[in-house]
C-alpha cells in the first residue's frame, strides 16, 4: 500500500479528464458501488463503423482511486474497439493506474470498466434484437 | 416513542444494545418495559455484540427473551458467539439443526430431543473457539469497571481532538445521551475509503464504509462514514496519531 496516493493519481482526481455527458451516445450506463457509494455514469459515442469508440465521457463521484482510474481509463479507451474493451480485466486497470490494491479497493478501481462493459452488453443486446 | 415501531400484533422485536455506527446506547430497560406493556407476549431479542465489551449486562435485569453477542468483540476468536435465551422460550423451541449430541432417544420411527442446551448444539462443537471465548470473557470481566471508565475517558479525549478539526463532523455523541466508545465521522472533501487508506499508511486502523447499516446511512444522508473504535489497549497517543493522520489526509486529498 506504500504510496497509494501518488501525484499522478491525485492530479487525475483533482482535474479529471473527459468529464461530461454526450448527447446521442449509443452507450450510456450508470452504476455504483453500494459498499462505498462510488457512482459513475458513462457515455460512449461510436465511430461510423459502430465498432470503435469515438468519444467517451463520464459523470460521477467517489474516492480518489475510483475517480482517478475512471479519468485514466477514459483517456485510454478513445479509439479502442468494443471487442478490446470487453477483453480488459482487473490486471489491465491495475497496470493502467500502476497500483497494487486490496480486494475492497479493487472494486473502486474497476467501477468504470465494469460499467462500460455492462453498457456494451446492453448496446449489443439491443442491436441483436434489431 | 417505541410505540412507533411496535404494536399489539408485533411478534418479535429485535434491537441493538449499542449502535455499531454511532455508539448510541438505547435505554433497554425502559424500552423493554414499554414493549411488554404494548404486548406482554412479544419476543424481545437484543443484539449485544457491540455493547458487551463496553457495558455490564445483566440478562435477568434486562428481561429480554434472547440476548446474543460475538466473541470477537470481546477480544475472543472469530466465528464463535453466545446466545442467551430464557429457559421457558428455549423449551418451547424445536431444534433448527440436526446432528450428534442433540437427541435423547432414537427408535426407527420416533425420537426425542436431548435436554437444554444440548438439543441446540448438534454435531461437533468448536471446542477451541468456545474455550478461548470463555477465557476472553473472564479476562474482560476481571477489569471491567476500570475498562469502562478508561474507555470513556479516551472517548471524551477523542471527541475533543476530533472536533478541533474544522473539516470533520462527528455523527451523534450529542450531550446528555448515552454513547459507547465508537465514533463515526465524515471529513468534508475526503472520501471515507481514502481516509482509511491514508490512516493505514500512517499505521492507524479505522473502518470505512456503510458498516452494514445502509438504511441508517440513507437517513444520515451520507454514503459512508469513517469509524474509530476504542478498545482497552488504546492510549491517548493512538488518538493523537489518528488526528495527525486525518490532518495529513486533508492536506493530501483536498
Amino acid at each position: 500500500m506504500e504510496g497509494l496516493y501518488r501525484e499522478y493519481l491525485l492530479d487525475h482526481y483533482h482535474n479529471p479528464q473527459n468529464v461530461g455527458k454526450i448527447e446521442n451516445a449509443e452507450i450510456k450506463k450508470h452504476d455504483l458501488n453500494v459498499s462505498c457509494g462510488d457512482e459513475v455514469e458513462m457515455f460512449v459515442k461510436l465511430d461510423d463503423d459502430k465498432k470503435h469508440i469515438k468519444e467517451i465521457k463520464f459523470i460521477g463521484h467517489g474516492c480518489v482511486i475510483c475517480m482517478a482510474s475512471t479519468s485514466i481509463l477514459t483517456d485510454e479507451l478513445k479509439g479502442k474497439s468494443l471487442k478490446e474493451v470487453k477483453e480488459m480485466n482487473t490486471d489491465t486497470i491495475l497496470e493502467m493506474i500502476k497500483l497494487k490494491l486490496t480486494p475492497t479497493r479493487i472494486k473502486c478501481a474497476m467501477l468504470s470498466l465494469v460499467t462500460i462493459k455492462k453498457g456494451i452488453l446492453d448496446y449489443e443486446l439491443k442491436n441483436s434484437e434489431g | 416513542m417505541i410505540s412507533k415501531y411496535a404494536d399489539k400484533n408485533t411478534l418479535i422485536f429485535s434491537i441493538t444494545g449499542m449502535s455499531n455506527v454511532t455508539g448510541f446506547i438505547p435505554d433497554l430497560r425502559k424500552i423493554i418495559d414499554e414493549l411488554r406493556s404494548i404486548n406482554k407476549d412479544m419476543i424481545i431479542v437484543v443484539d449485544a455484540t457491540q455493547l458487551i465489551a463496553h457495558r455490564k449486562i445483566d440478562v435477568k435485569e434486562m428481561d429480554a427473551d434472547f440476548v446474543a453477542f460475538s466473541a470477537h468483540k470481546l477480544y475472543g476468536p472469530t466465528g464463535v458467539g453466545v446466545l442467551y435465551g430464557k429457559k421457558s422460550m428455549l423449551e418451547k423451541m424445536e431444534p433448527f439443526s440436526y446432528g450428534g449430541g442433540m437427541i435423547n432417544k432414537v427408535e426407527l420411527y420416533d425420537s426425542n430431543w436431548a435436554e437444554l442446551p444440548d438439543k441446540f448444539e448438534a454435531g461437533t462443537i468448536d471446542t477451541p473457539g468456545i474455550v478461548a471465548s470463555a477465557e476472553a470473557i473472564k479476562y474482560v470481566d476481571e477489569k471491567f469497571e476500570f475498562t469502562v471508565k478508561y474507555e470513556d475517558m479516551l472517548k471524551e479525549y477523542a471527541l475533543k481532538k476530533l472536533r478541533e478539526i474544522k473539516e470533520l463532523k462527528v455523527i451523534g455523541h450529542n450531550e446528555g445521551a448515552n454513547f459507547g466508545p465508537v465514533i463515526s465521522f465524515i471529513v468534508d472533501g475526503v472520501h471515507p475509503h481514502d481516509l482509511a487508506a491514508i490512516c493505514n499508511e500512517k499505521k492507524v486502523c479505522i473502518r470505512a464504509g456503510h458498516h452494514c447499516c445502509q438504511p441508517l446511512m440513507g437517513k444520515l444522508c451520507v454514503v459512508a462514514t469513517s469509524r474509530m473504535s476504542i478498545g482497552m489497549y488504546n492510549t491517548r497517543n493512538d488518538i493523537d496519531n489518528l488526528t495527525d493522520a486525518i490532518n495529513h489526509a486533508i492536506k493530501v486529498i483536498r
